[in-house]
């Protein structure tokens, strides 16, 4: 029992050096003369207006993928000015970018994959909603420095999905 | 609108005042232009805040020596393009402005 004990105390102490080490010492490195967060932040802005808007359409979306990609790298070399550990806004507003940035490359794999109109997802190339194809949910997975995509399927329950009558 | 903007700074144990100068409308609220203070001109200023829409309160300092929310006060409505903003009193100084809310 306390050999187990102290094997859980092992795996979280490796996991939370691991996460003060991405924060302090990746992300969070005093860096000039690089890119501001802020800029990084307003190109993902535009590219996911562009990508996941509301009109979409699959060669918008893969551009966008790649803008997203290009923004990851430009995260690398982001600006942080200010290196102390104390109320530190700056890093704080490089951790969330990093989030976004994998959070928009998820949105814009489903969108790009996901060739049909459902409800706020409107495909200008595929304006039917397509049931027998993608009445499914979109799985992202993050393994490593790459993303998988997987499908479920929906379970119908008591009220079997249908699209809206006019 | 070009506006003048004093920040008491409290850093590391050291008390400052630095001085920013932006343009900005005059529609602009103190907490937007303390945005664009840090994305656009220096990083390392702290501040709080959180709705952006006069209902948290986080972002409560004190203006012109005037205690108010940054996201409810419009440049505008100061009166004055010279703004000093300072954090709130009778409380602990984390950083900036950035202040101790515990008791």
């Amino acid at each position: 029992m306390e050999r187990r004990g102290s094997a859980v105390e092992e795996y979280l102490k490796n996991i939370a050096e691991e996460e003060e080490r991405r924060i302090f010492y990746v992300l969070g490195r005093r860096e000039t003369g690089g890119i501001p967060a802020a800029q990084i932040k307003t190109a993902l802005q535009n590219a996911m207006m562009k990508g996941a808007g509301i009109f979409r359409e699959g060669a918008t979306a893969a551009e966008a993928l790649s803008e997203v990609v290009k923004l990851m790298g430009a995260l690398r070399q982001v600006n942080i000015n200010d290196a102390s550990r104390v109320y530190n806004m700056e890093l704080r507003e490089v951790i969330e970018l990093d989030g976004m940035l994998h959070a928009a490359y998820a949105v814009l794999l489903g969108a790009y994959f996901r060739t049909e109109s459902r409800g706020a997802h409107y495909r200008l190339d595929h304006p039917r909603r397509d049931d027998k194809n993608w009445l499914r949910h979109t799985l992202v997975y993050r393994i490593g420095e790459s993303y998988s995509v997987v499908y479920q399927p929906v379970r119908v329950e008591r009220w079997p999905p249908e699209a809206r009558q006019l | 609108m070009r506006y003048r903007i004093s920040i008491r700074r409290h850093k590391d144990g050291a008390q400052y005042v630095q001085t920013y100068v932006i343009d900005a409308p005059p529609t602009t609220t103190v907490l937007d232009a303390l945005i664009t203070i840090r994305e656009d001109l220096d990083g390392s200023v702290a501040f709080r805040y959180a709705c952006r829409m006069g209902v948290c309160g986080a972002c409560a300092v004190k203006v012109n020596g005037r205690p108010v929310l940054a996201c409810a006060t419009k440049l505008m409505d100061l009166g004055t393009q010279d703004i000093f903003i300072e954090p709130i009193s009778d409380k602990n100084v984390i950083k900036d402005l950035v202040v101790d809310l515990q008791k």
